[in-house]
């Protein structure tokens, strides 16, 4: 058996004296003898090697390309790692100035929708198969129809667009047929954050926030963390804020009103569940507390918020221009607009945020545009309605009537990714490219324009978006790489703060090669707060009568988001950061609302709301605020693909123009019906079995090692060894006081290591693969408890309990202290499993990698065996990736540099909680971290000598709120 | 090791394991399936490599610069007559161990054209010791590592743009070696050459 050591140190002898090796001589040989049998494993495979093989493709290692991820039509960097140039892993662009090299769920899961088979592939007429071609000799004919009429009854309908060069081609477009119109929707849109701005400047404008400069933090229903645009900037300046060590015990203080359980509520240092529509008159209290002079300002009679509001108050006061006031994207304008009014009262701008134009390309109400469409379509004005993005069929607000009226445009064409309810009942389908297929460009929150390079040639017949805009506005054969360069070059001609020393071949191969246009971010805008209009615009604000009843909210899914990500198999098996549900919505409710109700989870609840109904199972949410129902966006898909269809309950047939953010008097009546839902992790309190470790910051400024008790060493039957002599020691330190519950590092891992997706049935038996899931633990009351998250990796024992009970050495511990897995010689007794205690091994019951689909093929990491069944898996700290850097380093004659090899949870941590290294050098950053006061290890008692260790998570409580709330 | 009698045992397991794997169809399940190696077939069509193509146009991280000199080996669509990087010695033994192996197959360790592969009856060469290839600017070399000249193909894929210069300024050492004034000698080589009387 394993000495804890290397694996087959010495030949070991059975009973019968058949060695391991001559055991393997035997089964070779039955092998061979087999193979005269007709194997199929000596059956010849082709090699089809290039003809001739182009530069910097290298067979069997990776190339890497900047380029751009882009949702809600807003820029993040990414890397994309391809393999015979074809993208099989995307990480964050770390030279990229916003993104940083963080990333999220929905950036790792772009990579699968690339490969997603049920792709839209041709374009198709009525359901029919047809070519560019046909669609192109359409557009002739209709283009000579526009000229004639100047483009009357041409509307184009979009997704929010910041592409500097499509919203060129969509003005030129315009330019060209006057009579033409460009609409925008989507369903959570950042309306009320511009209209917010028109009501305290005058005009609309965005804000960009320093969370790092900003030591009190108040977030008024922001989930700057993780939902909110620009997040991921945003998140890894709140974590720089409150990395705490033994040399810096200092950290800010968040403070969250939110009317949802968010991530950024969980990260909260105190925390108040509010109904969503008492936001307002928070705020309203709160200016008034802050002495803000607004006029007529009688201001509601009750104050939400109690001791809380006053806290906050002096709070902020206290820390005027080192604090920021957030609003979110799902409250009204007026809010934004008070946010304003408060942080410029407290002298916040310029110092903690600023404002710039908005990055959007004809910046608009988006609610507005589309209301003006569908009238236009009613009455008969529109003949030619192009919807470039997004599926306004399933989500434009019910009251509109969307699909009907769509009927009375005389030609629609949908163009997208995937068919869906638009493109099913409109006449053409265009199929679009991929974003890691197109040429394109994109703003960040800041301005900053980034390039979209292909980093795989489209994969079947589509095209981009400018391709698609160049083919309609004409003249044709204009390529989308040309029309991308044409405008930079007429940029770089204008703008002379973008590379002037230089050619534009220059200018434009950097660009390319770094993943950003250097200098092109919006500069601050100095604007006079206008006090009087926002007062204006709170005048009518009154606050609910204090038992309103029952409210409903609106808000995206965490993982589909409004449904364009519900086909992507990733995201709907990630279990949602607080629920840890997967693949469903569900009817999010209080633990005293449901009591109230005599609801129970999975119960399922018919929703009535203005003569409309929708039925749900409950779900009962701790910190969920009272008479609250949460209901969450994006299922209830008809035709979304096989992923995605038939899972959860449309929300959006509740969801009207003049409530969309939220409702009040619903009726919530029993079916007597219940359903199941899948949970990765059913509740869990932090507090019974110190697995979580946590405490108040100013315990630790007093006494550092007073959180953490010291640790216990035992006898241990597995013999010790010294990793010392060996080259390298690897382990890791997960800070929990960052870690911010996103579960990106879990959606990362499986993109990295191959690991499949089980559907819900077998989440619900608890069969999940991911090999770094992230817990959830409460602590406190459940109407507003704490909340901890905790990632969970296989924690490398030293002392592996795993390892000894293995009957066929599949487990073994590599001399650098690797807990490995053998696969081949696996034949699933899953003793490993039962035996390790922190169940993080994970085995597949059934042939959960999909060997059939010809596509997924590309998507899988060539240096990662895809598993098969009856076979045990787990977290290797990407066995593949430290090898690989060996092998550079041993060309190079060295030893791998501190920070050479990044875990794949490592790099796509927006938080950078997760550290990883040498341990043998002293001087890593790990082994630093590992002698940190705050750092424990998980199940301490147990003595298992993980080389997984955790920093305990720390509160920056107010002492005048602490106690019994 | 033990001397007991072992033949039974070993009969028993090899005819065990022969019935298991004739009856199992032996797959290699992790061996074959679920991702592709390099130059298998594409999935999408059987008929083409799943090797693919770089997009015209796109930048990679790898192998980066802005200079054209470096990069094409020419500046205004001349070949350039400067190395583009700093000449160093580490620079000169990068070069002397690429050249070994990528070049002197047919080239020779000395450059003269007659490697290897040309003894076995291939196309010779030329060597770089002719009165045109010392006064072929650098620029020429590179090229012809790039995209290969005559019967030679393009190198690029194998050699990156850093090491096929490294290589040129080897191959310059090369020429200068063949092709010294003994007026530039150290006094000792020059005695030595003086005394072999060559």
């Amino acid at each position: 058996m394993s000495n804890g050591a290397n694996e087959s140190s010495g030949e070991t002898e059975d009973l019968h004296g058949v060695t391991r090796r001559s055991f393997l001589k035997i089964l070779g040989a039955s092998i061979a003898l087999a193979g005269l049998g007709g194997c199929e494993w000596f059956q010849g495979e082709e090699i089809l090697p290039y003809v001739d093989q182009p530069e910097n493709v290298i067979p069997g290692k990776p190339t890497h390309y900047a380029s751009t991820f882009v949702m809600r039509g807003f820029a993040e960097g990414i890397v994309a790692r391809t393999d015979m140039a074809r993208p099989t892993k995307l990480e964050g662009n770390s030279h990229h100035p916003r993104t940083r090299g963080a990333s999220d769920p929905f950036m790792q899961a772009h990579l699968l929708s690339l490969y997603d088979p049920e792709r839209g592939k041709v374009p198709s007429y009525r359901g029919t198969d047809r070519s560019w071609s046909e669609l192109e000799a359409w557009l002739r004919t209709k283009s000579e129809e526009w000229r004639k009429n100047h483009g009357r009854g041409l509307r184009i309908l979009t997704e929010t667009i910041t592409s500097p060069t499509l919203g060129a081609e969509l003005r030129a477009l315009l330019a060209r047929y006057p009579e033409a119109r460009w609409h925008q929707y989507e369903p959570f849109s950042r309306d009320s954050v511009l209209e917010g701005a028109r009501i305290a400047y005058g005009r609309m404008l965005s804000p960009v926030y320093r969370i790092d400069q900003a030591e009190v933090i108040l977030s008024l229903d922001s989930d700057f963390l993780y939902q909110e645009i620009g997040h991921l900037a945003y998140s890894r300046d709140f974590a720089d804020g409150r990395r705490v060590r033994s040399d810096r015990r200092r950290m800010s203080r968040l403070y969250c009103v939110e009317s949802a359980t968010t991530i950024t509520g969980a990260m909260a240092d105190h925390r108040l569940p509010l109904q969503a529509s008492r936001i307002l008159p928070f705020a309203i209290s709160l200016a008034r507390r802050l002495g803000i002079a607004l006029r007529s300002l009688e201001g509601p009679g009750s104050q939400p918020g109690g001791r809380f509001l006053e806290e906050v108050a002096s709070d902020l006061g206290r820390a005027r221009g080192r604090c920021l006031v957030l609003a979110g994207e799902d409250q009204p304008p007026e809010l934004h607009a008070l946010a304003h009014a408060i942080n410029s009262h407290l002298g916040n701008l310029g110092r903690t945020m600023t404002l710039i134009d908005p990055p959007e390309q004809n910046p608009v109400n988006q609610l507005d545009s589309l209301r003006s469409l569908v009238s236009e379509m009613s009455q008969g004005r529109v003949e030619t309605l192009l919807i470039l993005g997004g599926n306004p069929v399933y989500t434009a607000p019910v009251d509109l009537g969307f699909e009907e009226n769509l009927h009375l445009a005389r030609h629609s064409l949908k163009f997208g990714l995937h068919p869906d309810e638009t493109s099913y009942v409109s006449d053409w389908y265009l199929p679009e490219s991929h974003g890691l297929e197109s040429w394109g460009d994109a703003r960040a929150i800041d301005g900053l324009a980034s390039p979209i390079q292909p980093v795989v040639a489209p994969l079947y017949q589509t095209r981009d978006a400018l391709q698609l805009v160049a083919t309609v506005s004409g003249p044709a054969g204009r390529l989308d790489r040309d029309l991308l360069r044409g405008y930079w070059n007429a940029e770089w001609q204008k703008d002379r703060r973008l590379e002037p020393r230089s050619a534009f071949e220059d200018f434009w191969s950097t660009s390319l090669h770094q993943g950003f246009f250097a200098g092109t971010a919006f500069q601050p805008i100095s604007a006079a707060i206008r006090l009087d209009s926002v007062s204006q615009a709170l005048a009518g604000v009154r606050p609910p009568p204090e038992h309103s009843g029952l409210e409903l909210t609106f808000r995206p899914d965490p993982r589909v988001w409004d449904g364009r990500y519900s086909n992507n198999s990733w995201l709907q098996e990630l279990p949602k950061p607080l629920t840890q549900l997967t693949w469903d919505n569900a009817v999010f409710v209080s633990p005293a609302t449901a009591a109230s109700l005599g609801l129970k989870d999975q119960q399922v609840v018919r929703i009535e709301l203005r003569g409309r109904s929708a039925e749900g199972p409950v779900l009962i949410v701790e910190g969920q605020p009272e008479n609250s129902i949460g209901l969450n966006a994006g299922y209830g898909r008809r035709h979304a693909g096989s992923v995605g269809d038939g899972h959860g309950f449309d929300v959006f047939t509740l969801r009207f123009s003049d409530e969309r953010l939220f409702a009040p008097k619903p009726r919530l009546l029993k079916t007597g019906r219940t359903t199941m839902l899948a949970r990765r992790q059913l509740d869990s309190r932090a507090d019974s079995h110190r697995i979580v470790r946590h405490g108040p910051l100013r315990q630790f400024i007093l006494d550092p090692t007073s959180i953490v008790p010291p640790r216990k060493r035992q006898e241990s039957l597995v013999p010790d060894y010294d990793y010392k002599e060996a080259d390298y020691a690897w382990g890791m330190v997960i800070d929990l006081n960052v870690c911010i519950g996103c579960k990106t590092c879990t959606i990362a891992c499986q993109a990295e290591n191959n690991i499949p997706v089980v559907g819900k049935a077998e989440v619900n038996n608890g069969r999940a693969m991911h090999w770094i899931r992230v817990d959830r633990y409460y602590d406190g009351s459940s109407a507003n408890p704490d909340t901890y998250f905790q990632p969970v990796p296989c924690m490398q024992c030293e002392k592996a309990p795993c390892e000894l009970v293995c009957p066929t050495e599949a487990t073994v511990h590599s001399s650098e202290g690797i807990n490995q897995m053998v696969y081949n010689r696996c034949v699933g007794t899953r003793f490993c499993s039962n035996n390790c205690p922190y169940k993080v091994r994970r085995f597949n019951f059934f042939q959960y990698a999909d060997l059939k689909t010809p596509v997924l093929r590309l998507l899988r990491n060539p240096d990662v065996t895809v598993r098969s069944q009856g076979v045990m898996e787990k977290c290797t700290y990407c066995i593949q990736r430290i090898n690989a850097a060996k092998i550079t380093a041993e060309i190079d004659g060295r030893k791998i540099r501190e920070g050479e090899v990044l875990t794949a949870c490592q790099s796509a941590c927006p938080t950078r909680a997760i550290h990883f290294g040498d341990l043998n050098d002293g001087k890593s950053e790990v082994s630093r971290l590992k002698k940190e006061p705050l750092d424990y290890n998980l199940l301490d008692e147990l003595d298992t000598r993980p080389r997984t260790s955790y920093l305990a998570a720390l509160k920056n409580r107010n002492s005048a709120l602490e106690g019994p709330a | 090791m033990s001397t007991g009698p072992r033949t039974p045992l070993h009969g028993a397991l090899l005819s065990a394991l022969l019935g298991l794997a004739l009856a199992s169809g032996c797959e290699q399940k992790m061996y074959h399936a679920g991702k592709l190696q390099p130059y298998q077939p594409d999935p999408l069509d059987r008929e083409r490599s799943s090797g693919r193509l770089p997009v015209y146009g796109t930048i990679p991280l790898e192998d980066f610069s802005t200079d054209g000199a470096y990069l094409y080996g020419t500046r205004r669509g001349k070949p350039v007559t400067e190395i583009p990087v700093p000449v160093t010695p580490e620079l000169l033994h990068r070069g002397r161990e690429r050249y070994n192996i990528y070049c002197a197959p047919c080239h020779d360790l000395a450059g003269s054209g007659d490697g290897i592969i040309p003894a076995r009856g291939f196309a010779h060469p030329p060597t770089f010791h002719s009165e045109r290839l010392r006064k072929a600017p650098v620029g020429h070399f590179f090229n012809v590592m790039t995209h290969g000249y005559g019967a030679m193909f393009g190198y690029r894929d194998r050699v990156p743009v850093s090491d096929r210069w490294a290589i040129t300024a080897y191959i310059r050492a090369l020429q200068l070696s063949q092709d010294v004034p003994v007026a530039r000698l150290a006094p000792e080589q020059r005695r030595k050459v003086e005394e072999n009387g060559t």
